[in-house]
């Protein structure tokens, strides 16, 4: 089961009665490429960097930056502090799946005004204070946002009951669909990894073509996203106890993290680099979707080859969490519909089809 | 890795907008940007604008992914591909 081959332009699932599924992203050989930055000098492949990954750019910008510091571009880059910009990044992409996304695969009016207010936001804030808290608080959660942090079993039955929001009644339909349960096997979070590990990750990003579209931890495919980094919260285990692993608690554990910046504690904006042998170093760091992944070699001061792996390539690849439900749903009747709810729920950054084929 | 593709705004309403890039045209939600008249250059992912450009942006932004394309077919010298930063092979 899962053992079908990545390529470059999509990735082969297999169903529940054997037949294949295929994976398509719309620009799957752009995503994974970086010979571009081949021959650049380490600002410039910055500049590149920032450029082409228009929509999650800080969070890019940082990789590259601390992965080409410390392989040893000098003063070449320059750090930016910009914690605030990604914070923006990272809520806008929970605001615009929550709000935006799944309203329209539900057949719901679209709720604009947080996503809009977090486009619209320049300014060094988070949710924590002002007119964005309010929106959250008062359209989406219908209450306090450190009150719903705070909330039970009980009570998290009783706000889906109630559906004081729209949010609200979607999460109410959510805990009552019977889609395949997947249990989490979440990605260790950065802080635990090693020097080994990371040296492993290096190693196989800079000599196997395809880990950049199927990147293994300790040679196992993990879960990356919201729920690998809140499925300890109590209100994401309230959750599990009454409803399960399937779509909904993926969907709550966003929701929970633009709670949580709305409630004065700060997202998991994580980072980390190891210096490696040989002028080459790996940088990672935390967005919305989980780790982005920037390996590098420099020689005489220029890129002499650089690899970057997305966050959308641990769940969407054979074996990983998108494959382990798909391997569960009945191939009759309602199986697209719950495998385009598992794709919304695990949020690929790019336009991704499903073409199912013959046995 | 969350690329997005710049498409220039043909026919809009309130809530969606025909949208073209490269002869490709796409129907995209005005959901997140609002309404926006003809015209227009949208950031678009998962036919979804995501951002408003202006029209240098959206050229800066074309050209890059143009120049990645250039890079898979095996072009070694891209910089035309990112003007406005120095010449990647002549920096010393």
């Amino acid at each position: 089961m899962n053992t079908l081959a990545v390529r470059a332009d999509a990735v082969g699932l297999r169903a529940a009665d054997g037949s294949t599924v295929h994976l398509r992203f719309a620009d799957s050989r752009r995503r994974c490429e970086c010979a571009y930055l081949v021959g650049s000098t380490p600002g410039h492949a910055v500049e590149r960097v920032t450029t082409t990954r228009a929509l999650c750019r800080h969070a890019q910008r940082r990789a590259a930056t601390l992965a080409l510091s410390a392989a040893g571009a000098g003063g070449d880059v320059a750090a930016v502090e910009d914690r605030a910009a990604r914070t923006r990044e990272w809520l806008r992409e929970h605001a615009v799946s929550l709000l935006l996304s799944w309203p329209a695969l539900s057949g719901d009016c679209p709720e604009v005004a947080l996503p809009r207010a977090l486009l619209a936001s320049d300014a060094d804030v988070t949710l924590e204070h002002g007119p964005i808290r309010a929106i959250l608080e008062e359209t989406v959660l219908g209450m306090p946002a450190s009150a719903f942090l705070a909330l039970d079993r009980e009570g998290l039955g009783d706000w889906m009951g109630a559906g004081g929001t729209a949010t609200a009644r979607r999460f109410r339909r959510a805990s009552a669909l019977r889609d395949a349960r997947v249990p989490v096997r979440g990605l260790p979070q950065m802080d635990r990894w090693t020097a080994s590990d990371a040296r492993q990750l290096a190693r196989m990003m800079a000599t196997a073509p395809m880990f950049s579209l199927s990147p293994r931890w300790r040679g196992r495919c993990a879960e990356v996203g919201a729920i690998s980094r809140q499925k300890e919260r109590p209100l994401v285990g309230a959750w599990l106890a009454d409803h399960g692993a399937g779509c909904g608690v993926r969907l709550l554990a966003r929701l929970v993290e633009l709670a949580l910046a709305a409630s004065s504690r700060a997202l998991p904006l994580s980072e980390r680099v190891w210096r490696l042998p040989g002028d080459s170093a790996l940088a990672v760091v935390e967005t919305a979707r989980g780790p982005l992944l920037h390996w590098t070699r420099l020689q005489d001061g220029r890129v002499h080859d650089y690899r970057v792996v997305a966050p959308t390539e641990w769940n969407f690849q054979p074996g990983g969490v998108l494959a382990r439900a798909l391997a569960t749903l009945p191939r009759q009747g309602a199986f697209l519909p719950a495998a385009r709810r598992w794709m919304h729920a695990l949020d690929p950054c790019e336009d991704c089809t499903l073409e199912v084929g013959d046995a | 890795m969350c690329l997005g593709i710049p498409m220039r705004v043909l026919h809009d309403d309130e809530w969606f907008a025909e949208c073209e890039a490269g002869g490709v045209r796409r129907i995209v939600s005005l959901a997140l940007v609002g309404p926006q008249v003809s015209g227009t250059w949208l950031l678009v992912q998962q036919r979804t604008a995501r951002e408003v450009l202006n029209s240098s942006q959206a050229e800066q932004l074309a050209l890059a992914l143009a120049g990645i394309d250039a890079a898979l077919r095996g072009e070694q010298d891209l910089d035309a591909y990112f003007p406005g930063l120095p010449p990647a092979r002549t920096v010393p």
